[in-house]
């Protein structure tokens, strides 16, 4: 990028922000790690002159942020468990529960791992890295969805 | 109520709207709290009339108890937060209450001769 922001083709709200970064790069091992593609590099043509550092997010790494997929994906997998091993459990709940106490629960149980993720961000922005993974790891053992796993994985109980 | 106790009040600030928001969003979240515990407890006492041994107790007990211990940690846990922190947290708190009691539920479907006093 030309040290003139006017002979940019286009310039967006936060450039400026952008340049105040720039001289200075994150001294960590992410410096070794190419970073991956963001749309702001898909989106323009002049996205190679970018130095990659830039479209980070600001305070996530690439190993956070890979983890943070991971753990996206194990907590959909927890709530596809929760609602297969939810609905196998139903018939035989619903011998001593009424059906909308039981219903109720369950969906708020196949919620809990997107609401244990999103609670999790929202507490942990801002520190330390160890932590926010942590906090996932735990979620990731509290939530297991235990009428999915006993019934054999095929959600009949 | 704090809501007829602020509005006697000339002008509430907004300290004093958000804290009553979030008293507010508490209760709410509380209700639906009360809402699992109140379900563990219609299983318990369904199950106890059939009679339970002091195992059958302990088991089905928990999931009356566990709800209103996360709610209080969660609570404990964003006192010094942002509104949205503490909606979120509380909210996670709920799933995870949903989810010890659909797992003591399995469970009681599952052994419920151990259960049997």
């Amino acid at each position: 990028m030309s040290s003139d922001p006017d002979d940019d083709a286009l310039s967006w709200e936060g450039d400026a922000a952008l340049d105040a970064r720039r001289p200075a790069p994150h001294p960590s091992e992410r410096s070794t790690q190419p970073a991956p593609p963001s749309r702001d590099q898909a989106a323009s043509p002049a996205g190679e002159q970018a130095d990659a550092h830039d479209d980070e997010p600001h305070g996530i790494g690439t190993v956070t942020l890979v983890m943070l997929g991971i753990f996206g994906g194990v907590y959909l997998l927890y709530t596809i468990g929760w609602v297969i091993g939810g609905v196998g459990m139903q018939a035989k709940a619903m011998f001593m529960l009424p059906a909308p106490l039981y219903l109720a629960s369950m969906w708020i149980a196949a919620l809990a791992p997107a609401l244990w993720f999103v609670a999790t961000l929202m507490l942990t922005r801002g520190g330390k890295d160890w932590v926010r993974i942590s906090a996932l790891v735990v979620g990731a053992a509290l939530l297991v969805p235990w009428p999915f796993v006993v019934a054999g994985g095929g959600g009949a109980l | 109520m704090s809501e007829s106790t602020s509005s006697a009040e000339a002008a509430p600030t907004a300290s004093r709207m958000l804290s009553m928001l979030r008293g507010f969003v508490t209760g709410i979240i509380g209700l639906a709290y009360a809402f699992l515990i109140w379900n563990a407890t219609f299983y318990l006492i369904e199950m106890a009339q059939a009679g339970i041994s002091g195992y059958g107790w302990t088991v089905l007990l928990m999931p009356v108890i566990v709800p209103m211990i996360v709610f209080v940690v969660a609570l404990l846990m964003t006192r010094r937060r942002t509104l949205g922190v503490f909606i979120a947290a509380m909210l996670a708190g709920l799933g995870l209450s949903a989810v010890f009691w659909l797992d003591t539920l399995s469970y009681a479907l599952r052994n419920g001769a151990s259960l049997l006093g």
